[in-house]
C-alpha cells in the first residue's frame, strides 16, 4: 500500500496542475496539502469515501476541485489555499462520510511547515492514516435480504436461477437509485461497481473454453474418448466412475476446474448414455472431485491463488501441505459417491461387453481428423498458456479467447452458430448477475462483519481459529462465493498469525485454503464449476435441482471439512 | 422494423403495389425518429453512455431537428413515390380491411397488458433518470426483468434465442479495440488533428465531425465509427472554446444517425428490410436504394447542420 499511494497522488498532482495550474499559483496565500490514507479495521483502503477537511470548525474547499474523495486505494490528496498567516496556529481537522460506513469523528490533523513556494507564498503539509468503522445501515440489511430471497427462489425453484439472479441485481440497483438517491443510508451499489463487480475473466474464459470444447465436439473426439473408457473399464460402471473422479481431480489441480469440468462433461454424457444411465449420477461425483483436487495446488483454485500471492506462499509450499489431506479427502469422496450411486450404476447395461464394444468402435470414430488436430493443438497452446499464466501475468480467460478465436479463424469455423449454440449464455448471465448480488453484500459490510465476528471469537486460542477459519469459510463459500471471502479473510488471518502463539507454521493459510475450496462443494451455486456442470447438463437434458445437489454434496462436504479440520489439529 | 416489414407487405400485396415504394420510405423514418432519443438509435445509446447524456437532453436537443426532417422527407418521398401510389387509389378498401381485421389479432392479451404497463413504467424511469442519477441501464434491466418475472417467460430461451449474442459481443470486441487506440495515444493524435484543423473554431469543428460522421455511416458501420469517435469529440468538448454547450456530441448524433440512410448498408435497419424484402420476392438493388435515399439524406443532414449552427 505505502508504494501505491504517492504514486497515486503524484498522479493527482499532475493532472490537477495541467488544468488549474495558473488559477492556483497566482492567488497569494498560505498553500495547505493535505494527503491522507483512510483504512478499514482490516487495514484494506476504502474507496470513494467523501473528506471534509474544516479551518477552525469551518469546511474548507479545495483548490482544484468541488468534493475530495478517496481513490481505488483509500488514498486522497488535497491542495488548499488560505488567507496568509492563518497556519500554522489555526485547528487543521478531517472528517469522512461513506454510506454503510460510520462517519469519522473530527480528528485533528499535525500541519508541518514545508518551507515557501516560488511565488513566496509559505507551504504547508499534513499527512495522517485515518480508520474507518462499518456501520450496519438499512442498506446492509436490504442487500443481505436480497442474497437471502435468491437463494430461497433458486432452493424453491420458483423460477429459473439465472432469472432469480437478475432480479436481485435489477433490486439491488433499482432501491440505489430510487430510495438511495434521497437517502444515503438505502443505497447499495453504485452501477460502476455493479460492472466493476462482474468478474470478466470468468466470463471470458468460460466463453473461450465453451467455443473450443464446441469444435472439438464436432470431430468426435467425446465419443471416442467414451469408447475407449467403456473398452478400459470393460464395462464395469463402478471402476468407470472411480477413474473418471481421478482423471478430473488430477486435470483439476492443474488447470482450472472449470475448464477441467467443460472438457469433462461431453465425454461424461457420452458414456452415460452407452451405458443407459442417467449422466448426473457421473457428474456429481465428477463436479466434487474436481473442487477437491483443484485444493492441492496453488493454481488449482481461485482462493488457493489468492492466498498464495498474498501470503508469499510457493507452489511447493501447498503441494507439501495439502495433498495428503487432498488425497485422503478424494479417497473418501470416491467411496461415499460409489455407494451413494450404488442404485443407478446397477441399472447399466453391461450385458454383452463384446458386442458393445464391437459397436463403439464402429459408431463412435474421429469424424474429422484435421479438425481434430488443429483444434487439440490450439487446446494445448491454450494449457500450456494457463500453466505460463504467472510468468506472463497474462489472465486465463486472454489465453482461453486467443486460442478460441485462433481455432476459428484456422478452422473456418462460424462465430454465429457458436455463440448461438454452444456458448451457454444463461450460465454466464446467471454468474455476472450473482457477482452483482454478492458485490451488493460485500459492499454493504456482511463479510466484513462475518470476518470480525471470526477474528473476535477465536482470540488468543490456535484450535479455536483453525476450526472457526475451516468451518466458517466452507459454510461462507458454500453459500456466498469463495473469491470475495477469502479475499476479505486474508489480512484476519495475516493478523491473526501474528498474535496466535503457534500460528508462525502457517497453519491458518492451510484453514483458509482447505474451508474456502471444500465448502464450494456445499451448494449448487457454491463454485463455478458446480454452477457450469448444472447448466450444461441442463442444456443436455437433464436438469437437476438446487435440492437434489445439496443432497448428493452436502454430506459428503460436510465429512471431507470435518476431515481436514481433524488433519490439521493433528498435524499443526 | 422487423414488426412493420411483415404488416407493409402485407398492405402492398393486394394493393398491387411494389412494396418498396413503402418500405423505403419507412426505413428512412425509422432511422429519422430513432435519432430523438436516447434509445432510438445504436450511435445515441453510445453517446448518451458515454457524454452522461440524459433521456431528455437528447429529446430536448434532437426532437425539434428531427421532426422537421421527418416532414420534409415526408414530403419528399410523397413526390418521389407519387406515380407508384397514383395506380392505388382507385382500388378496393375495404376487402383488405376485412383481411388484416382477421389475420392480425392480439394472440395474448394478458401479455400484452403487462408488456405495455412495464413499458410505459420504464419510459418514465426515461424521463427522469438523470434526476434520479440512475444510469439507462438499471431502467431498462429493471424493466426486462420484472416483465420476464411477472409473464413467467422461460429465461434461458430468451437469452438462447432472443438477444443478440453476436452483436453484443462485436461491441464488446470493438470496444476494447477502441480503448486500445486511446490508451495507446492514437486518438489523441487524430483529435489533436482535427482541433488543430478547426482551430478552435467550434463552427468548423461542428461541420468536420457532422460531415465525416454522415460518410463514415454510409461507407463503414456507424457503431463502429461512432464508437471510436467518442474519445475524440470528448476531447475537442473539453479543449474548443464554445464547444462547452455539448454541441458536437449532437452533431455526432446527428451525423451518424442521418447518414445511416445514405446507402444499403449504411444501418443495420436497412440491411435487415433489404434482407426481408428479398425473402419475401422484392429485391433492392445498392444502386436503387442509394438512388431513392442520397438525396433526402443530404437535404436532412444539410437542415440538420443549419440547425445546430442557429442553436448553439
Amino acid at each position: 500500500m505505502r508504494k501505491v499511494f504517492p504514486l497515486i497522488g503524484v498522479t493527482f498532482l499532475l493532472l490537477v496542475g495541467n488544468v488549474t495550474g495558473f488559477a492556483a499559483t497566482s492567488e497569494p496565500g498560505d498553500r495547505l496539502t493535505v494527503a491522507g490514507m483512510i483504512k478499514s479495521p482490516q487495514g484494506k483502503g476504502v474507496k470513494e469515501v467523501e473528506v471534509v477537511v474544516r479551518l477552525d470548525g469551518q469546511p474548507l474547499k479545495a483548490a482544484e476541485s468541488e468534493e475530495i474523495t478517496t481513490g481505488k486505494h483509500g488514498g486522497f490528496v488535497a491542495e488548499f489555499i488560505l488567507p496568509a498567516g492563518v497556519l500554522p496556529d489555526a485547528r487543521v481537522e478531517v472528517t469522512a462520510h461513506k454510506p454503510a460506513w460510520r462517519d469519522l469523528p473530527r480528528t485533528p490533523l499535525k500541519v508541518l511547515e514545508a518551507g515557501v513556494d516560488r511565488h513566496g507564498n509559505r507551504r504547508f503539509q499534513a499527512s495522517q492514516t485515518f480508520t474507518l468503522y462499518r456501520q450496519l445501515t438499512p442498506a446492509f440489511w436490504l442487500a443481505t435480504g436480497i442474497l437471502l430471497l435468491v437463494y430461497l427462489i433458486i432452493a424453491a425453484e420458483i423460477m429459473h436461477r439465472t432469472l432469480a439472479a437478475l432480479l436481485g441485481a435489477a433490486l439491488i440497483l433499482f432501491i440505489s437509485y430510487t430510495a438511495g438517491t434521497f437517502d444515503k443510508n438505502y443505497f447499495i451499489l453504485s452501477f460502476a461497481d455493479a460492472i466493476a463487480a462482474i468478474d470478466m475473466n470468468v466470463i471470458f474464459l468460460l466463453m473461450g473454453m465453451m467455443i473450443i470444447v464446441g469444435v472439438l465436439k464436432k470431430t468426435g473426439l467425446f465419443q471416442w474418448l467414451a469408447y475407449k473408457s467403456y473398452a478400459m473399464a470393460r464395462g464395469n460402471v463402478f471402476i468407470l466412475s472411480c477413474i473418471l473422479m481421478l482423471v478430473t481431480a488430477v486435470a483439476s489441480a492443474f488447470l482450472d476446474n472449470v475448464t477441467t469440468m467443460l472438457l469433462m462433461i461431453p465425454v461424461t454424457i457420452e458414456i452415460a448414455v452407452t451405458l443407459k444411465i442417467n449422466p448426473i449420477s457421473l457428474l456429481i461425483p465428477e463436479v466434487f472431485a474436481s473442487n477437491v483436487g483443484g485444493t492441492a495446488t496453488l493454481i488449482g483454485d481461485p482462493p488457493n491463488i489468492l492466498i498464495g500471492s498474498y501470503a508469499k506462499l510457493s507452489f511447493v509450499d501447498f503441494v507439501l501441505n495439502l495433498t495428503l489431506i487432498v488425497a485422503i479427502c478424494m479417497a473418501v469422496s470416491l467411496i461415499y459417491y460409489v455407494y451413494w450411486y450404488k442404485k443407478d450404476y446397477l441399472k447399466a447395461e453391461v450385458k454383452d461387453v463384446g458386442r458393445t464394444l464391437e459397436y463403439l468402435r464402429k459408431e463412435y470414430r474421429i469424424t474429422d481428423k484435421k479438425l481434430l488436430i488443429l483444434s487439440l493443438g490450439m487446446l494445448a497452446f491454450t494449457i500450456f498458456l494457463f500453466i505460463v499464466h504467472g510468468v506472463l501475468h497474462m489472465e486465463p480467460s486472454i489465453a482461453a479467447l486467443t486460442g478460441a478465436m485462433v481455432l476459428l479463424t484456422v478452422s473456418r469455423g462460424n462465430i454465429v452458430e457458436m455463440l448461438e449454440r454452444e456458448v451457454e449464455w444463461p450460465t454466464l448471465v446467471f454468474f455476472m448477475a450473482l457477482f452483482i448480488v454478492v458485490a451488493g453484500a460485500e459492499e454493504t459490510g456482511l463479510i466484513q462483519a462475518i470476518a470480525e465476528g471470526v477474528a473476535d471469537m477465536s482470540r488468543g486460542s490456535l484450535p479455536l481459529a483453525i476450526m472457526l477459519i475451516v468451518w466458517v469459510s466452507a459454510l461462507a463459500s458454500a453459500a456466498i462465493d469463495n473469491i470475495p471471502f477469502t479475499a476479505t479473510m486474508l489480512p484476519i488471518v495475516a493478523y491473526l498469525n501474528t498474535t496466535i502463539p503457534g500460528a508462525e507454521s502457517g497453519v491458518l493459510w492451510w484453514s483458509l485454503a482447505l474451508g474456502a475450496c471444500f465448502g464450494g462443494n456445499g451448494t449448487m451455486i457454491g463454485a463455478s464449476a458446480n454452477v457450469v456442470t448444472v447448466g450444461l447438463a441442463e442444456k443436455a437434458g437433464y436438469p437437476i435441482s438446487f435440492l437434489y445437489y445439496l443432497k448428493a454434496c452436502l454430506v459428503p462436504m460436510l465429512l471431507t471439512v470435518a476431515l481436514a479440520s481433524a488433519y490439521l489439529l493433528l498435524f499443526y | 422494423m422487423l414488426l412493420v416489414i411483415p404488416v407493409t407487405i402485407e398492405i402492398a400485396v393486394p394493393l398491387k403495389v411494389n412494396p418498396t415504394a413503402f418500405l423505403i420510405p419507412e426505413v428512412f423514418a425509422a432511422n429519422l425518429g430513432g435519432t430523438a432519443s436516447l434509445i432510438g438509435d445504436p450511435p445515441n445509446l453510445l453517446i448518451g453512455s458515454y457524454a452522461k447524456l440524459s433521456f431528455v437532453d437528447f429529446l430536448a436537443n434532437l426532437g425539434g431537428i428531427v421532426l422537421v426532417c421527418l416532414l420534409v422527407s415526408a414530403i419528399y418521398y410523397f413526390f418521389w413515390y407519387r406515380p407508384v401510389y397514383r395506380r392505388v387509389f382507385d382500388l378496393d378498401f375495404g376487402r383488405t380491411l376485412d383481411f388484416l381485421k382477421r389475420e392480425y389479432r392480439i394472440r395474448d392479451q394478458w401479455l400484452l397488458v403487462t408488456s405495455l404497463i412495464i413499458l410505459a413504467a420504464v419510459l418514465a424511469l426515461f424521463l427522469v433518470h438523470h434526476l434520479l442519477g440512475m444510469p439507462p441501464a438499471v431502467a431498462a434491466l429493471v424493466g426486462a426483468i420484472s416483465l420476464l418475472a411477472l409473464s413467467r417467460q422461460d429465461i434461458a430461451s430468451i437469452l438462447e434465442k432472443e438477444v443478440e449474442w453476436p452483436t453484443l459481443l462485436f461491441l464488446i470486441a470493438l470496444f476494447i479495440l477502441i480503448e486500445g487506440t486511446r490508451a495507446s495515444g492514437v486518438t489523441q493524435t487524430v483529435a489533436d488533428r482535427v482541433a488543430q484543423i478547426a482551430q478552435g473554431n467550434v463552427l468548423l469543428a461542428l461541420t468536420l465531425v457532422l460531415w465525416l460522421a454522415v460518410l463514415a455511416s454510409c461507407l463503414v458501420e456507424t457503431v463502429a465509427f461512432t464508437a471510436a469517435m467518442l474519445p475524440i469529440v470528448s476531447h475537442l468538448t473539453g479543449t474548443i472554446p464554445g464547444a462547452e454547450t455539448g454541441v458536437l456530441w449532437w452533431a455526432l448524433a446527428l451525423g451518424a444517425s442521418l447518414g445511416g440512410n445514405g446507402t444499403l448498408m449504411g444501418a443495420a435497419a436497412n440491411v435487415v428490410t433489404v434482407g426481408l424484402a428479398e425473402k419475401a420476392g422484392y429485391r433492392i438493388s445498392f444502386l436503387e436504394y442509394s438512388k431513392s435515399c442520397f438525396i433526402p439524406m443530404v437535404i436532412t443532414v444539410l437542415l440538420a447542420m443549419a440547425y445546430l449552427v442557429a442553436a448553439f
